[in-house]
């Protein structure tokens, strides 16, 4: 696997860089993944595109999910401009997890015409004072776009200069939506900024006394201590993961005698200096968070899996199992699994029942999108293809595995609704799961789509995979909204696009891959 | 323009992409990076979740320059872009944008436009980098560029026929409903209008605009621009005025088009006279619940420089309100700042509210804070209670502060979502009336 890092860099390198991640592949799963284990999906451009995420927008996330921070678009009026749907769901999804957030705080310098000659510098340091004294926020999230990063604004030397004056820690995020492609590139700079600026160690006397060295049961508070930690693992939750999926897998990893704890989201980040005291590093989906495992395990020598997103029976047991494998466990694992595959697969019936046999389209993040496959399979239903938003060989444990159990089928990388309309005339499924913004295309389709993620939910573990299984087969119960509105909408795409290879767009440089 | 806590509107790009999703089977064509057409469609969203549209979101052709187009520029890419289009997007007419990037990197967006030459359908430019404006001045510089590039002119204007404009897709939530019942209102006494925003509207009609004997412009700062450069351009004589909400207000603004025009007087009070009975048959049997509970509010009113006014008139002269404060959360000019205070003092109001022009949403919570009576520790003080905002989905921390009710009337709208229902005119005021009291009554 490619993966080229340096902590110590000012910014890290976008993923088609640092992991040759692909934005563009149209084809099967076969080929996807031996073009991705070769480096070179990177070699794959189109010739029409549409518009899609930016990094910046998705740098937006874990940085207003951070308790009580304040988030500056460092930019014209209109980057970031889309984060007042934020406010709703960090306040709600923070009380379900027991933690009160302020909501979405955030500014936009407001660059126009006369800053983009003179730069933006002095307006970002005014936003930044302002932002603390007005809010006393824990962090302050400094979010560079193209603009400012075009006409070389140096957010990191404002920073330099104003982080003594103000009580928030200042964190600058080189994230201009120009820079990245892939735009999950944006998890790699929001830890970048996270890593640079915060600590992972307790300190003394602020979050923890120390033992008495004189004390008598000093040894033995030692060893508690120890053993504590030697027991804990830390999980790292992301803006597509709901409360309900980390009360499910905690209970999972309670029952095999694990402590859990879950960071970075829905913390303070003083709250983050007890993130060494854990014996291993596990991600729900390392999409998000390998970048920080790998610089925890180089800076504090914390070992790190990296186990599939825990969706689906199979994927659940195999999460469960290697985590117990790592602190010996396996035996209570086993014990556990089985007990809870037995309850599950009892409730599973007549909902396999319901949609057997119903074909089924997944799009969105590469980990969720094939274990949710997997899912789809374990209940009976024929997933007739995948759309990979973006994909590198990190996911070639999981899509061997789905190529074995699923078959090479249809398998493409595309945020891009003119290929999503013209694959699913030639696919025909019966209904799609979609990440959110996709749906909506597949729906005007007439087919109808349920969400990919949504806190809402409850989606991984054995509950998850019930309520998952539940949905899906209550959407194809009554598919009459889809119906009704693909017979009446019109789309965009002339009709003879659909006549066409959906990716005669791409142009693929890489034709020695078979 | 300094920098702003949670602005109530997009960039330039931003109100261009809203409003040509608007339009009738039109594809934008961004010239820039992959993010901008994805963030700015869900920003307009937030206009009581708008949706994608015909072309909009991802579905937006975006020409997605990368680094090295920065170096190199981007010309290429976006021959490349609009030919694909072609080949890909089925509309009726095609607008290239362009962005923040390609502005500073100066591509020369004519002059490629020239190389890729005719095509079978009609395209456009429009600079749109957004470090030029605001979402609001984006809808203006559109609505310029339609008459200056694609509306013909027109030597004979058809007398009974307007166009309508000042309110901005997404960044006037109720837009579409809005609309179509002026456009309804305006038929009762013989007035065709283009909208060029409701479901009824194709190519055509903003076609024939050139043809309209009157611009009727609803807001005092969004759109005047446009209509004075379309009066020397295409000879069309323009009406400035507001959004009309409720009998009053409506029928003053009937009223205004009908000189304009030089309409029959008699057919017009015929008209209205109709309208304004049917209104009040409602207001007759909303009124058994009105006067046996005190519904009469203090409003705080935090809207865009269009909306506030009117809402704030409406609530004064129409349902008998006292509106404290408005708080308008646009960046102005001193001088739009002055066309906004000189319709707020011809405003009779019974009580006048203050006029606050504030960007930052915490700094209107502070402002009343700092200012009301109520927060002062007297044992007796005029309370400002009961109390009801009409803001934003963003406002609701003020509406809490201040223990009252909240309903969404400006940008950014998130807790409804809205489709046909509007404000203005005559049904607009009923419906606004039937919210501001299903919002006390809600827990029975």
């Amino acid at each position: 696997m490619i993966f080229d890092v340096n902590f110590d860099s000012k910014n890290p390198q976008s993923r088609e860089v640092s992991r040759r991640t692909g934005f563009a592949y149209g084809g099967c799963t076969s080929r996807l993944t031996r073009c991705a284990e070769k480096g070179c999906l990177n070699n794959c451009d189109r010739n029409f595109t549409q518009a899609t995420f930016c990094q910046m927008m998705v740098s937006t996330l874990i940085s207003f999910s951070v308790k009580d921070s304040v988030v500056i678009m460092h930019g014209p009026v209109g980057c970031g401009s889309q984060s007042h749907i934020i406010d709703f769901s960090i306040k709600a999804y923070g009380a379900s997890r027991g933690v009160k957030m302020e909501g979405a705080r955030w500014f936009s310098t407001n660059l126009n015409e006369a800053d983009v000659i003179s730069g933006g510098e002095t307006k970002l340091k005014e936003t930044i004072l302002d932002a603390d004294r007005r809010f006393r926020p824990t962090a302050i999230f400094v979010l560079l776009s193209c603009t400012p990063a075009i006409i070389g604004d140096d957010i990191d030397d404002v920073i330099k200069q104003l982080q003594s004056d103000v009580t928030a820690t200042l964190v600058p995020l080189h994230c201009p939506g120009f820079k990245a492609k892939v735009f999950s590139s944006a998890y790699d700079v929001v830890y970048h900024g996270i890593l640079q600026k915060f600590n992972f160690e307790p300190i003394p006397y602020v979050d923890y006394y120390p033992f008495n060295k004189d004390d008598k049961d000093y040894e033995q508070k030692v060893q508690q201590y120890e053993y504590k930690k030697s027991r804990t693992v830390n999980l790292y939750n992301a803006w597509s993961i709901g409360p309900a999926d980390e009360a499910e897998i905690r209970r999972l990893l309670e029952a095999i005698g694990l402590n859990v704890q879950i960071f970075v989201e829905f913390k303070e980040p003083d709250q983050w200096r007890m993130i060494t005291q854990a014996a291993l590093n596990v991600s729900f989906c390392h999409v998000h968070d390998l970048y920080f495992l790998e610089f925890l395990k180089q800076k504090f020598n914390m070992p790190y899996i990296l186990p599939n997103i825990p969706i689906g029976i199979g994927s659940t047991g195999k999460f469960i199992m290697e985590i117990a494998e790592f602190f010996g466990l396996e035996k209570e694992a086993e014990k556990l699994i089985a007990r809870e595959k037995e309850k599950l697969e009892k409730a599973l019936v007549p909902i396999k029942e319901k949609v057997k046999g119903k074909k089924v389209l997944i799009s969105g993040g590469y980990l969720r999108i094939g274990t949710t496959g997997l899912l789809a399979k374990e209940i009976g239903m024929e997933v007739v293809g995948f759309r990979n938003f973006n994909y590198d060989s990190f996911g070639n444990k999981l899509f061997d595995e789905i190529e074995e159990t699923i078959g090479d089928v249809s398998n493409s990388i595309s945020t891009q609704p003119s290929e999503l309309l013209n694959v699913l005339r030639k696919l025909k499924p019966d209904m799609a799961v979609s990440h959110p913004g996709i749906g909506v295309w597949v729906t005007k389709a007439g087919i109808p789509s349920i969400t990919l993620f949504a806190q809402r939910f409850p989606i991984f573990g054995y509950k998850g995979a019930y309520d998952l299984s539940r949905r899906l087969a209550r959407t194809l119960s009554n598919s009459n909204y889809a119906r009704n509105l693909g017979e009446n909408v019109h789309l965009p795409f002339k009709e003879d696009w659909y006549e066409k290879d959906p990716y005669y767009y791409i142009v693929d440089k890489n034709t020695d891959i078979e | 323009m300094a920098y702003i806590e949670r602005p109530r509107f997009s960039c330039m790009l931003g109100g261009v992409l809203a409003t040509l999703s608007a339009l009738p089977r039109t594809i934008p064509i961004i010239h820039g990076a992959q993010g901008c057409g994805g963030n700015l469609s869900a920003a307009y969203s937030l206009g009581g979740y708008l949706g994608a549209g015909y072309c909009g979101n991802s579905g937006v052709p975006s020409s997605n320059i990368g680094e090295s187009d920065i170096i190199f520029g981007g010309g290429e890419k976006l021959i490349r872009e609009i030919n694909s289009t072609f080949e890909v997007m089925d509309g009726d007419l095609y607008v290239v944008t362009t962005t923040c990037m390609t502005d500073i990197i100066g591509d020369d967006i004519k002059g490629i436009l020239n190389e890729v030459g005719q095509k079978d359908k009609p395209i456009l430019f429009i600079d749109t980098g957004g470090f030029k404006g605001n979402s609001y001045y984006g809808y203006t510089k559109l609505i310029q560029e339609l008459f200056a590039q694609y509306i013909p002119q027109k030597n004979t204007k058809q007398n009974n026929l307007v166009n309508i404009f000042g309110l901005v897709p997404g960044y006037d939530p109720y837009f579409r409903g809005d609309l179509e019942e002026l456009k309804r209102i305006l038929e009762l006494v013989g007035v065709e209008a283009n909208t060029f925003f409701t479901h009824d509207q194709t190519q055509q009609n903003i076609l024939r605009a050139g043809e309209a004997s009157l611009n009727i412009v609803l807001s005092r700062v969004y759109g005047p621009e446009a209509a004075i450069a379309v009066k020397d351009t295409h000879g069309i004589d323009y009406l400035i005025t507001d959004l009309p909400i409720g009998n009053l207000a409506t029928v003053g603004f009937v009223w205004q088009v009908a000189e304009k025009l030089g309409l029959d007087r008699e057919k017009v009070s015929k008209a209205l006279y109709q309208e304004t009975d049917s209104y009040f048959k409602y207001i007759d049997r909303a009124t058994d619940l009105i006067a046996d509970t005190d519904f009469q509010n203090y409003a705080v009113v935090i809207a865009n420089a269009t909306e506030a006014l009117p809402y704030a008139k409406y609530l004064d002269n129409e349902i008998g309100w006292i509106t404290g404060y408005i708080f308008i959360t646009d960046e102005l000019t001193e001088e739009q700042k002055n066309a906004i205070r000189q319709v707020f003092d011809d405003i009779e109001f019974s009580i006048r509210p203050e006029l606050v022009f504030e960007t930052d949403t915490y700094r209107i919570q502070q402002y009343i804070e700092q200012n009301n009576p109520q927060f002062k520790s007297d044992a007796y003080y005029e309370t400002f209670s009961p109390a009801f905002v009409l803001g934003s989905t963003i406002d609701r921390k003020l509406a809490e502060v201040l223990n009252g009710g909240l309903l969404s009337i400006s940008f950014p709208v998130i807790n409804r979502i809205i489709l046909a229902k509007g404000y203005a005119g005559f049904k607009g005021g009923l419906n606004l009336l039937e919210d501001l009291i299903t919002g006390q009554i809600s827990g029975r």
